[in-house]
């Protein structure tokens, strides 16, 4: 057990960051070096300082059998160039689709899963595990070609290429493993993002009904933003169509295409503009505009393509300046008094480099004033302190 | 720091711009070829095995259309440029990539909530076999020349924001009633509920006909028009915002037991209609009056370990649900004011809360009243008890302090019914009035002795319903 601790420990650290990862990596190509080995090693080479792994085990997809490391890794106080990687699809008339790596003889069998879904769908053989690292973290292997794999940790940069042929680690660098990768990864994801409307349209009513609109409610609960991405289980009964100033507000945007086809360099980011009467205020260029405003956090679409997270607009802990702004402007000028309503317009638009992109969702509701509600006049009061 | 601020004003006094070169004058160094690639492994810029061939293929008017890098020989990834005119970087999905000096740098960028950006360098590329940057060099240099890229960049996007706006503006004015001779205004209603009542939503489009037989629809209906601009719109007893109408929940507002809705055109006086939606009270209503939940108890705290070891405090007592609503209903029976059957008109009144809610239901429909207690809040656990140090004479270890009482639940709401003759039906009246569940113990502390567990909390009462019939007093 204590072995396979250490084991998992380094195989964690090889991997975990691009510092522990091709840092440590460095260090034992040249340790390998120094002792008369070489980095990608030779069939001759596998016997290595650690004992390899073998393996009888074959399979429909010639995945089974030993590998050698792009790198040599340490494990167990030994450098272990070789592992064994071992597929089954089938057990006791199961379907398992199940990959173990082993990294020595002996060694625990590290069980990782196929992706059906992507197999199916994408033709792209990606199987998801975890190593106890001590923590367990995952990881994922990806075959790139006839007995070249690749492993990479899922939410980070290190990463190695194995092959069962060591001559073909000359043309399957770690780099160019990378490459493919990500130009799989890539594939799938635009994959998935292409059907991914039709399903929000199929699943949710709240999406259905408002593509490209921005919608409002009196609380952020009234939202189901919090659960993940793209999701809007939200019942579209609460939303609103008129705010009483001092009462709770909230807003979410739903859009026609998907963030990253609208911009796919914006990180995700959003930015609104807040129209009233004769007045526009653009939430980024408020937040830049002095220390009272610098605060206000950047809107994002979070992990979601098609929809906004919540955002709040007024609630028990704290205000929106750019709404706040919109209508103080109209106060000042007289446009909007006591009891009165006026159209608030909000438009979303993608946002990156400091300047309002393509639109992607818009909305109006009804503002009426109510300035003898505690809440509105004590909130105005301090963000009248802070602009005038 | 002298040295630094020194520097920093030199900067300063010069400007960035005095040497600022844009990404079409830098690129020019980079012909179309092979480059040497530093992979970034931690932070240290490592050489990769092979050259990778990058594409730079020019427009006309020494425009860059796009730069494509074969990653390791094998991948294409097509990066364009960020501002055509005058780019700062160029683009493939969220990896931008920059030509410096002597080197381009292949990077993701990333803004955090706070509005702090990070700069994630992948790969260095340089002149075959020229030596690598480093790292925090390559982060400064991209810092620097974002700076200077945005400022210089600015008149463009300046430029580019009041086309943009302009352009918005020309579309929102060949899509609004203004200026334009009107002949006929229509309302079509495109989300009308079939049972339609107080808190429904109806949700409608315009069309406006002009002299030329042109239309120009809503943007509820597919068209451009917007709402706000080209029509001042009414409903009284409702709220309204963007072809959307909340029916509001008070019965005497639609004393015709009807939605009336005003379209006057901003632009052409002379147009203006009156929409009429009748209804027909057979929605489902709600309405809620459910007690709050207590809050959980704290947990105490451990005790410190010494000689002597202290005991763990305490846990806290969950707080009680509050009791649920009691509503005093008063039911009467009247006629549609169009179609003639019968309605009920529901008064309720909300003790709680000092309010009173006027209804009219068909006897089809449905009235929720939730007056549920509330639930209790959990007792808090109680501290564990230190440990006595080894130097203690005797060791050993304190108790754990008690458990927390679990609260009680909140009584259900009483509700009274009145109704005006035995001949109504209270089906349509769907009470929901349980008490709340009573608070779970919080456990004792471990420690030499185990704390006691603190006790659960009694549910509440269920509330009641009674129903009389009577003299029914509804002026409305």
């Amino acid at each position: 057990m204590k072995k396979v601790l250490i084991a998992l420990t380094i195989v964690g650290s090889l991997l975990s960051t691009n510092a522990s990862a091709q840092g440590v990596l460095g260090k034992l190509k040249d340790k390998v070096k120094s002792s008369g080995g070489s980095g990608g090693g030779s069939a001759s080479d596998k016997s290595s300082d650690g004992d390899a792994a073998t393996t009888s085990v074959t399979d429909e997809y010639g995945i089974s059998g030993v590998y050698t490391f792009s790198t040599p890794m340490q494990y167990g106080g030994k450098v272990q160039k070789t592992a064994v990687i071992e597929f089954v699809k089938e057990e006791n008339d199961v379907i398992v689709n199940r990959l173990t790596l082993t990294l020595k003889k002996g060694g625990d069998k590290e069980k990782f899963k196929l992706d059906e879904k992507l197999m199916s769908k994408s033709k792209v053989m990606l199987f998801k595990g975890g190593i106890y690292t001590p923590n367990y973290t995952e990881f994922e292997i990806m075959k790139l070609d006839n007995g070249v794999m690749f492993l990479t940790k899922s939410s980070d940069k290190g990463y190695v290429v194995l092959a069962k042929n060591p001559e073909d680690l000359k043309n399957w660098d770690e780099e160019t493993g990378k490459a493919k990768y990500d130009a799989e990864m890539g594939k799938v994801n635009s994959e998935a993002t292409a059907g991914l409307r039709k399903k929000l349209e199929e699943k949710y009513k709240a999406y259905k009904e408002n593509v490209g609109k921005i919608v409002f409610a009196p609380t952020m609960n009234s939202f189901q933003h919090m659960y993940g991405a793209d999701i809007a289980g939200e019942d579209p009964s609460n939303f609103i169509t008129e705010w009483v100033t001092g009462s709770g507000l909230a807003m979410r945007g739903y859009f026609d295409k998907s963030f990253s086809t609208t911009c796919s360099n914006c990180d995700k980011k959003l930015n609104f503009v807040f129209e009233m009467g004769k007045h526009k205020v653009d939430w980024m260029q408020l937040r830049s505009s002095g220390s009272a405003f610098s605060k206000m956090f950047v809107p994002s679409t979070g992990s979601s393509e098609y929809m906004t997270n919540g955002v709040w607009l007024w609630d028990n802990m704290d205000f929106n300046r750019a709404l706040t702004m919109a209508i103080h402007k109209n106060i000042v000028d007289g446009a909007l008094k006591d009891g009165g309503k006026m159209t608030l317009k909000v438009t979303a638009y993608a946002y990156g480099d400091k300047t309002n992109g393509a639109k992607v969702a818009e909305g109006s509701i009804s503002i009426k004033l109510n300035s003898g509600s505690a809440d509105w006049t004590k909130r105005y009061g301090w963000f009248k302190d802070d602009v005038e | 720091m002298q040295k630094y601020i020194f520097f920093l004003l030199i900067f300063i006094v010069t400007g960035a711009n005095a040497q600022y070169k844009s990404q079409l004058d830098l690129i020019s160094k980079y012909p179309s070829g092979s480059y040497t690639v530093y992979r970034n492994s931690g932070g240290k810029l490592e050489k990769v095995a092979k050259t990778w061939p990058i594409t730079v293929n020019m427009g006309s008017g020494g425009i860059v259309e796009t730069v494509v890098i074969k990653r390791s020989g094998v991948v294409d990834e097509e990066f364009k440029p960020d501002l055509k005119e005058q780019p700062g970087y160029f683009a493939y999905g969220d990896t931008k990539l920059m030509f410096l000096e002597n080197y381009a740098v292949y990077y993701k960028q990333s803004v955090s909530y706070d509005g702090a950006t990070k700069y994630d360098i992948l790969y260095e590329f340089v002149q075959e076999n020229a030596g690598s940057r480093g790292e925090k060099e390559v982060e400064k240099d991209i810092i620097a020349y974002r700076a200077a890229t945005l400022a210089n960049q600015s008149g463009t996007r300046v430029t580019m924001a009041k086309n943009k706006e302009a352009n918005e503006a020309k579309e929102k004015l060949e899509n609004s009633t203004k200026g334009k001779s009107v002949k006929a205004t229509k309302f079509v209603g495109t989300d009308i509920p079939k049972d339609l009542g107080l808190m429904s939503k109806i949700k409608f489009g315009v069309i406006a006909t002009l002299a030329d037989g042109k239309e120009l629809k809503t943007k509820s209906l597919g068209g451009k028009t917007d709402f706000d601009d080209s029509y001042s719109i009414s409903v009284p007893g409702c709220t309204y915002a963007d072809g959307v109408i909340d029916v509001g929940s008070d019965a005497t507002s639609f004393p015709n037991d009807e939605v009336v809705i005003t379209i006057k055109d901003r632009n052409n006086p002379s147009q203006v209609i009156t929409e009429k939606i009748t209804l027909n009270y057979n929605n489902a209503i709600a309405l809620k009056g459910a007690g709050e939940s207590g809050s959980s108890g704290f947990s105490g705290s451990s005790g410190n370990s010494g000689c002597p070891p202290q005991s763990g405090k305490g846990g806290s007592a969950g707080g009680a649900g509050q009791s649920g609503c009691d509503f005093n209903i008063k039911i009467k029976e009247t006629k549609h004011k169009i179609t003639g059957t019968t309605l009920y008109l529901v008064e309720i009144y909300q003790s709680k809360v000092n309010k009173t809610m006027r209804f009219k239901c068909a006897p089809d429909a449905k009235l929720e009243l939730i007056a549920f207690g509330g639930g209790a809040g959990d007792g808090g656990g109680g501290g564990t008890g230190g440990n006595s140090l080894s130097s203690c004479e005797g060791g050993g270890r304190a108790g754990g302090g008690s458990g927390g009482n679990g609260g009680n639940g909140g009584n259900g709401g009483n509700l009274t019914i009145t109704k005006a003759s035995a001949s109504i039906s209270t089906s349509f009246i769907s009470i929901k009035n349980n008490g709340g569940q009573g608070g779970r113990a919080g456990k004792g502390g471990n420690g030499g002795v185990s704390g006691s567990s603190g006790s659960q909390g009694s549910a509440g009462r269920d509330g009641t319903t009674v129903t009389n019939t009577g003299t029914v007093s509804i002026n409305w």
